[in-house]
């Protein structure tokens, strides 16, 4: 018997729990609900996430956006790891019961909504732009700053963050101690102080070489392990202390202030 | 004072300490360095103290912040 496409795709589908672990901000806690979804191997936990709030259960609050892994908007805890739900596919967690909780490093507004309030205050703080000593000479056109492969390739590897929070969400220093920076703040530090173009590094070197800044981190490590682009913030960090030391014993680059 | 002097004096003597023990360990047994093994037995001493005090610091004054509720 010939057996259609759809019907193939169908024997392929799996039931799955999808388990929310929902933030109630009246009671501050948080409460499970559970719901029985049918998964293919093309699903995501967005997706099921998704379709659960369009048949199951419309009060439930998920943020998203862009659907894949580029806006950075979906990010939460699944199965025990931060983790962006749209670029998470459902058989590939091996599991009948998939638990999504929100991130528990940022304040929890509804459900799996956080607020990125705060991140974006530490993120503001040091200075992510570049910086010139002639601030004119960034809008006039005729000036162009160019850059050699290999000047694009020191920072390159930091400019992938998409600000998805799932790093500071799993800093167990930032869990700790709300004051400290937070790995994404620090890994941007590092992508524009290894700019050519930038001429702002005393600044911002200055603004991370307290407590609570580059000297927070404990190193360990899991900014690096759950970031879904390949940022490694831990480095930029370790990076960051060694660029602090240099200056404070072997003096700076005067071209780069 | 900016955190970095502070992170170098834990690093100088985090390293410094044990060094300056294994030091007078090694010279223990040459009685004519016994000035110098004093001198380096102040200095590990200074030293530890130090690494303790950031460690109070580190542990008592800046371990107090609260974590986020």
């Amino acid at each position: 018997m010939r057996c259609s496409y759809m019907e193939k795709k169908n024997q392929e589908n799996r039931n799955v729990t999808i388990r929310v672990k929902r933030f109630d901000a009246k009671e501050r806690l948080l409460k499970s609900s559970s719901f029985k979804v049918s998964a293919n191997r093309f699903s995501t936990v967005l997706g099921e996430l998704i379709g659960i709030k369009e048949a199951q259960d419309p009060s439930l609050s998920i943020r998203y956006s862009c659907r894949m892994g580029i806006c950075g908007s979906c990010g939460m805890v699944i199965n025990g790891k931060p983790r962006l739900a749209c670029e998470t596919n459902v058989f590939s967690l091996d599991t009948d019961e998939v638990i999504v909780e929100p991130m528990r490093g940022h304040p929890v507004l509804k459900d799996l909504v956080c607020d990125f309030g705060e991140f974006f205050d530490n993120h503001r703080k040091v200075m992510p732009w570049l910086i010139r000593n002639n601030m004119k000479e960034k809008f006039r056109n005729d000036v162009e700053h160019t850059q050699t492969r290999r000047q694009l390739d020191r920072f390159l590897p930091f400019s992938y963050c998409i600000k998805c929070g799932l790093c500071v969400d799993a800093c167990p220093v930032v869990n700790t101690n709300s004051a400290f920076v937070g790995p994404q703040a620090l890994a941007a530090v590092r992508r524009y102080n290894e700019d050519s173009r930038d001429q702002g590094i005393k600044q911002r070197l200055a603004a991370i070489d307290v407590k609570d800044g580059v000297w927070g981190c404990e190193y360990a490590g899991a900014c690096s392990a759950v970031c879904p682009k390949g940022v490694d913030p831990a480095l930029a960090i370790q990076l960051l202390k060694m660029d602090i030391m240099k200056r404070k014993f072997i003096g700076s680059n005067k071209s780069k202030e | 004072m900016r955190e970095s002097s502070i992170a170098i004096l834990t690093y100088v003597t985090m390293i410094g300490v044990p060094v300056l023990l294994f030091v007078l360990a090694v010279t223990g047994p040459f009685m004519a360095l016994h000035f110098i093994r004093t001198a380096l037995l102040g200095l590990t001493g200074i030293g530890a103290i130090v690494f303790g005090a950031v460690g109070i610091n580190e542990v008592f004054i800046h371990g107090k912040k609260e974590p986020r509720k």
